[in-house]
């Protein structure tokens, strides 16, 4: 804009905007000012590059060579001792054919269509309860955010002693209903969910907060209208409050998206993977490979396989909002 | 304006330099001696305070060399080194467990010439040890501990039930019906355990079945390893004397037993400081029952290796003498840390355990136990017994079934 700006002032028939309609000094030194101010830019041009240069050598060293290498890593046979071996796509092949890589995808497939839903149900639910007619409403946010900002391996330690076999949970039903409650870790058939549960309660803090900022930030003007012509609270929540923080939502739902395809330390902790390979995730299967197997060909490999998925559904996603999200509110 | 602009060109090379120079710091020479780090795993309060002693000493004894004690969890310890190793920054002093010799060598600097250089006589250590921290004709360690795999148990539990001290040699028809008199009302007499050591140890000794050939190759299907499983297994569907277990927790069944909740624990003589130390009842220790084969074990050990990356092997390999010399073996047997590698050592470990029957049990498993053999896929196996025996154990699916899944998952 200020280029643009900047030949008006240099026009010497422009017609002077002082009431007097007197030739005034300033003109001049208004033209002294935009050449040095010129000659400012000229130097700040030619210092940028130095001043970009340690980011610039960050995002190379740590972003672009990394992501370079785990391509070109995921064309060989790559051990973590010993020689290397070109396979060209070799690798992925191998993961395209293997039953346990196929059943590792729809593993990772299960938790996020589980945990994505329920994360953002019970988020967005709190939130809307939240409203600042709640007293004491700061108080629950800083209780519903603190499993978030917990570290995530404490979290899974205190969940797994809840799960395991003479836990508490299983002690309470015990005491209660006489009966042992089901070995939530140790059967094929419940860990899965039961590690969906804890990373909810793990993560939902998070989204909750974005919610109810999202909400506060809707206009009184609207609500109060909408209640003035007899809508309902629910139709109130659903067709005004809803569309408004759309954009939240739709932040709220891709980030989540993105992170529970990359669910590690859960099953990392709580089951290594198991009971057989119901709990391992694609996350878990690279670093099984890269640092238990010592295949950091593999590893790359299926690391790019999450990351074109990754790709896959946020393009889907984007494409998507067109028809739910509102900008314009 | 050149100056500015050459001022500025020196600070985004200093950021350069700084950005560049992270790693390669070992070892540095500082004060005339070569700083060194030493890496090892580290069970606890008690353990910690047993390795910085060995590192303390090195430092007073060996005059040019300072080493530093790294520590880290034993299940994130092959891990971490094997990672260190491949990308050329390990430390130069490097813990070395005897079955992951194999996977590990790749990294680490054979010791012979150094061995010879520095006449050090081979002869005074546990020839098994020799042979576990050996690989491809070559020796990668020198070694501090041996010992067998044996049952740790809860003298006080054994007592309350009206039992008496199980012997060495007792056979799992004995066992079996002391754990039976351990079980019920939600209690268990031992809690299952996926880690290989344990799950192997204990196979071997109710019918021979092995994972691992003495060469080292693995067979995932043999089917007397197979029937062992099984008959583990059944302790908890069968016989309801095996906690179930929660999920690949390997660490479950130490627990369990360290907070009396169970009465019985499979493990070495390396854990019975640690387990003295925080167990509130008195410990005892016993062989591994004895199947059809009569007594039988594993036995395992660890030593300290250079790695290849070191750029003062001689130094570190100073550290390592005065590390594994008599008086350093002899200290920690004495504590009780180390059943000594050194046979001569070995009776200070006996005497100072303040285990009664400790060396009864020690001398016989060791009469009969083989080294637990090392193999290039030892990692990939222990994190599969994590992932898969969990559903044998629970009744899932039968043993055989599991190993089957686990063998179709091994390079063959």
């Amino acid at each position: 804009m200020a280029i643009q700006a900047s030949p008006g002032l240099k026009r010497s028939d422009a017609p002077d905007p002082e009431p007097d309609g007197q030739k005034r000094p300033a003109v001049s030194v208004r033209r002294r000012a935009a050449r040095k101010d010129s000659g400012g830019l000229g130097r700040q041009t030619a210092w940028g590059p130095f001043f970009a240069l340690p980011h610039g050598v960050g995002l190379a060293l740590f972003t672009l060579l990394p992501i370079g290498a785990s391509l070109w890593i995921s064309l060989h046979n790559w051990p973590m001792m010993g020689q290397q071996k070109w396979l060209g796509l070799g690798n992925y092949q191998h993961l395209l054919a293997d039953p346990i890589f196929g059943q590792v995808v729809l593993n990772t497939l299960l938790f996020v269509v589980l945990y994505v839903p329920m994360n953002l149900v019970v988020s967005l639910g709190l939130a809307a309860w939240l409203t600042p007619k709640i007293k004491g409403r700061h108080i629950f946010r800083i209780i519903f955010f603190i499993p978030a900002i917990t570290p995530v391996v404490a979290n899974v330690v205190v969940w797994r002693m809840l799960y395991q076999p003479g836990g508490l949970i299983d002690g309470l039903m015990q005491s209660t209903l006489g009966i042992h409650a089901p070995n939530f870790l140790g059967d094929e058939h419940w860990a899965m969910f039961s590690i969906v549960v804890m990373s909810v309660w793990q993560g939902f803090g998070y989204n909750m907060l974005i919610f109810s900022s999202a909400l506060d930030a809707v206009p009184e003007s609207l609500t109060e209208a909408a209640e003035l012509d007899g809508a309902r609270p629910w139709t109130v929540f659903y067709r005004i409050k809803l569309p408004m923080i759309s954009p939240s939502i739709f932040f709220a739902t891709m980030m989540t998206l993105i992170t529970s395809f990359q669910v590690f330390a859960q099953p990392f902790i709580m089951t290594k993977g198991g009971p057989g390979t119901s709990t391992s995730t694609i996350v878990l299967f690279i670093y099984n490979q890269g640092f238990q197997f010592h295949q950091l060909g593999m590893a790359s490999a299926a690391a790019w396989v999450l990351f074109v998925i990754i790709l896959g559904i946020t393009a889907v996603q984007f494409l998507g909002q067109k028809k739910w999200v509102h900008y314009d509110a | 304006m050149r100056k500015e602009a050459l001022l500025a060109g020196v600070l985004a090379l200093g950021l350069l330099g700084v950005t560049g120079c992270g790693s390669g710091s070992e070892p540095s020479n500082a004060g005339g001696k070569t700083d060194m780090t030493w890496a090892m795993w580290v069970g606890g309060t008690a353990d910690q305070d047993a390795w910085q002693k060995v590192a303390d000493t090195v430092n007073s004894k060996v005059p040019d060399v300072h080493i530093t004690l790294q520590g880290s969890t034993f299940a994130d310890y092959f891990t971490k080194m094997s990672t260190q190793l491949s990308s050329n920054s390990a430390p130069c002093l490097v813990a070395v467990q005897s079955l992951r010799t194999t996977a590990l060598k790749d990294g680490l600097l054979p010791l012979d010439d150094l061995v010879k250089k520095n006449n050090v006589n081979l002869a005074d250590f546990d020839k098994s040890m020799i042979t576990g921290l050996s690989a491809d004709g070559n020796l990668y360690g020198l070694p501090y501990d041996v010992g067998p795999m044996v049952m740790f148990y809860n003298k006080d539990k054994f007592k309350a039930a009206g039992l008496a001290d199980p012997k060495p040699g007792w056979t799992t028809e004995e066992f079996l019906a002391d754990a039976k008199k351990l079980s019920g009302a939600g209690k268990y007499a031992i809690a299952q355990n996926s880690a290989d050591l344990n799950i192997e140890s204990q196979v071997l000794a109710y019918n021979g079945g092995r994972v691992v050939g003495a060469d080292g190759t693995i067979n995932a299907s043999d089917p007397q390893f197979a029937k062992g499983l099984q008959w583990v297994s059944d302790l908890t569907n069968v016989e309801k004397v095996a906690a179930p277990i929660a999920g690949g927790d390997s660490s479950f069944g130490n627990n369990e037993f360290l907070a009396g909740s169970t009465a019985m624990n499979i493990d070495g003589p390396w854990s019975l400081l640690d387990a003295k130390a925080k167990a509130k009842f008195n410990v005892g220790i016993v062989t591994l029952p004895a199947g059809s084969g009569g007594t039988a074990t594993f036995s395992a050990g660890s030593g300290w290796g250079i790695s290849k990356n070191c750029k003062t092997p001689d130094q570190a390999f100073k550290a390592l003498e005065t590390m594994t010399g008599p008086g350093m073996l002899g200290e920690l047997a004495t504590a009780g840390r180390a059943l000594s590698a050194r046979t001569a050592e070995q009776a200070n470990w006996f005497d100072h355990a303040a285990i009664p029957g400790a060396d009864a049990t020690i001398k016989a498993a060791s009469t009969t136990a083989v080294p637990m053999p090392s193999s290039p896929n030892s990692d990939q196996l222990g994190q599969l017994f994590n992932q898969y025996l969990v559903k044998s154990f629970n009744g899932q699916d039968s043993a055989a079934g599991v190993m089957k899944d686990i063998a179709s998952q091994l390079p063959q």
